[in-house]
């Protein structure tokens, strides 16, 4: 298995300061986790090009990471910015529907 | 080869006995005797009920009996109610909650859904959950788990996933060896909204709360426990400021004693009617009659004569306030005023339709246990019964006279049954047939006045009199006088007392027959 935090991390630092900021909370390097890091990736890739910073957090890695944002379900995908702050589980298949809440057109 | 091996480890597993199913006890009044122990040790069991039946409370109260009486430290996790509110809630009830938090013995966890409301692409696990339920057992060491309620959870998310990923979570909970409660909602399909019991297969308890006539009653029930025996019944239970109780039939009833000993009824007249002796030590007695033929005077007399031997009495009044019953007496030459003010005779004074007979009943209880009465005495029961179905309340007083028995209190209580009511009612004979004494006062309307007449319909296990006797209440106290006759018939009231006069003046009784008349040829 990869490790996914390593492959998906992504953080452009071309620009001093990203505009889209999202944070993918996912439980061990499963296939279910993959699977959604891989469609957010994919769907941010094409609309905010390198306007965008992805950090992943596996919460058994950091447990404590639960409580602080009140995790039940994983994957969770939370957009930090632009605010408000839109909550996502599960693993991103339908990417017309990740589109619709993030208002990607 | 491989299965051969597998069966001789569980041949010695079963020689071991290691297969017993062991129980988690709750520490709750009458539920561990109706589950012959407790709740499934290291498993989940199910309470399921509909909204206000108490399953929040009885969760929270098998994890701080665990606490308080068994050392086991708990987890309440809540997605229904704040914990602080939890807080609120559960130490208005009588609990120290916070001692307990500081004591490291049981965490509460309120996950917030609202905020989780989350859009679902596609599915996912629950493990978030996991690890929030995981670092909570972790943190006190807890053998108890409540997850109160899961229906929370089902209504904002996906239900076939959120299924599935119960099930990991109750075989994970199983593994965590924990014993834990999942509360539920009742459902209309299935027992509970989501179809819950297809996953919990273990225990499932169902809570209800009825109301008949107006006045509600919570019961519980165990509809499945497997690997154990349980009681099947519905048994009705109570919280009360302190403590859930539950009221089963089964563990009382078939270890009375039977005492020999006799208790006067301080009319000696009535002793007379009783072999002699009087009614027999923790005894249940009836006495019924009309409005107005003196039943409170028998029972009041009765009180004073157990307070006047040195022993202690409890009055439950549902009628008549205690002042009113202690001035009303004095009318009637019974000074009860002292008794109080030596604490040998204890009021309860309640209006019948203030609580359900449960809360009545364990109120009354509760006095018991630290009054330690010889005798108590109900007046009236009658009134009790307008305040639930004639059936139920039946069954309390049968429970609550079997309590007495076992703990050898006699209780005499009033009831305004007469024969007449009895074929209007047939209920009430149910009642008689719980007593072993049964006295009857009537009244016998003759010429233009009425007069009390007495006489014991029934009294187990003794040779008691069947005569009518006239039943006087004077200001010197209660009276039972042989009922004469002469040519012109019987002599009651004031033709009995115009009779004696005579009798006096002509200084013989030669004109008067005293008779006893016999079994009812009163005419």
């Amino acid at each position: 298995m990869i490790n996914l935090q390593k492959v998906f991390n992504i953080n452009n630092r071309k620009r001093e300061k990203n505009e889209f900021i999202f944070e993918l909370y996912f439980a061990g390097d499963t296939p279910i986790s993959l699977k959604a890091a891989n469609n957010a990736k994919a769907i941010f890739d094409r609309h905010y090009k390198n306007n965008y910073a992805l950090h992943l957090f596996d919460i058994y890695k950091n447990p404590a990471l639960v409580e602080r944002e009140n995790i039940i379900a994983v994957p969770l995908l939370v957009r930090k910015s632009p605010l408000p702050e839109i909550r996502m589980i599960g693993d991103f298949s339908d990417i017309q529907k990740v589109k619709n809440e993030f208002l990607i057109r | 080869m491989e299965r051969k091996i597998q069966n001789k480890a569980v041949d010695q597993k079963r020689s071991s006995g290691d297969y017993k199913l062991l129980k988690s006890p709750t520490g709750i009044k009458g539920f561990d005797d109706i589950t012959f122990g407790g709740l499934p040790l290291n498993r989940p069991t199910l309470l399921v009920g509909s909204i206000g039946s108490g399953k929040t409370f009885l969760a929270m109260e098998y994890i701080i009996n665990g606490i308080e009486m068994f050392n086991e430290p708990g987890v309440f996790m809540t997605f229904e109610e704040k914990a602080d509110e939890l807080l609120e809630n559960v130490s208005s009830l009588g609990y120290d909650i916070n001692r307990l938090i500081e004591n490291n013995s049981i965490y509460l966890e309120h996950l917030e859904i609202g905020s989780n409301i989350s859009k679902e692409v596609g599915t996912y696990k629950i493990d978030g959950l996991f690890l929030r339920l995981e670092q909570a057992i972790d943190k006190v060491n807890a053998k108890r788990v409540v997850l109160d309620s899961l229906d929370t959870l089902f209504a904002s998310l996906d239900r076939h996933i959120l299924r599935s990923e119960f099930k990991r979570l109750f075989s994970w909970l199983k593994e965590k060896k924990v014993t834990a409660i999942v509360t539920a909602e009742l459902g209309d399909v299935f027992l509970t909204r989501m179809g819950l019991e297809e996953l919990i297969a273990d225990c499932v308890i169902e809570l209800s709360n009825r109301i008949t006539n107006q006045i509600s009653t919570r019961r519980l029930r165990v509809l499945k426990f497997r690997g154990s025996p349980h009681a099947l019944n519905e048994y009705p239970f109570t919280i009360d400021e302190n403590r859930l109780t539950v009221f089963p039939l089964i563990s009382q009833g078939l270890q009375q004693k039977s005492s020999t000993e006799r208790i006067s009824s301080g009319i000696k007249k009535l002793d007379e009617m009783l072999d002699n002796k009087g009614f027999y030590l923790g005894s249940s007695i009836l006495v019924s009659g009309t409005a107005g033929t003196g039943k409170s005077s028998l029972l009041a007399s009765f009180a004073n004569d157990v307070c006047n031997n040195n022993q202690t009495c409890l009055f439950c009044a549902f009628e008549e306030a205690p002042n009113q019953i202690i001035r009303n007496m004095s009318s009637i030459g019974l000074n009860l005023q002292p008794h109080v003010a030596l604490n040998k005779l204890q009021f309860y004074f309640a209006r019948p339709s203030l609580q359900n007979l449960e809360l009545h009943f364990m109120a009354i209880k509760e006095i018991i246990k630290s009054l330690k009465p010889q005798v108590i005495v109900l007046d009236p029961i009658t009134n009790l019964m307008t305040e639930g179905p004639n059936s139920d309340v039946r069954s309390m007083l049968t429970r609550f006279i079997d309590y007495l028995k076992t703990k050898q209190v006699t209780v005499m209580f009033s009831a305004a049954i007469t024969i007449g009511s009895i074929s209007q009612n047939p209920s009430d004979e149910g009642i008689s047939s719980m007593v072993d004494t049964w006295i009857m006062v009537e009244d016998l309307e003759l010429e233009g006045e009425r007069n009390r007449s007495m006489y014991v319909m029934k009294s187990r296990g003794m040779d008691h009199s069947k005569e009518v006797r006239e039943f006087v209440i004077s200001s010197t106290g209660i009276n039972l006088i042989p009922i004469k006759r002469n040519k012109q018939g019987i002599l009651i009231g004031s033709k009995r007392v115009a009779a004696e006069k005579e009798s006096k003046q002509n200084g013989s009784a030669e004109n008067i027959q005293h008779q006893f008349s016999k079994d009812g040829d009163v005419k």
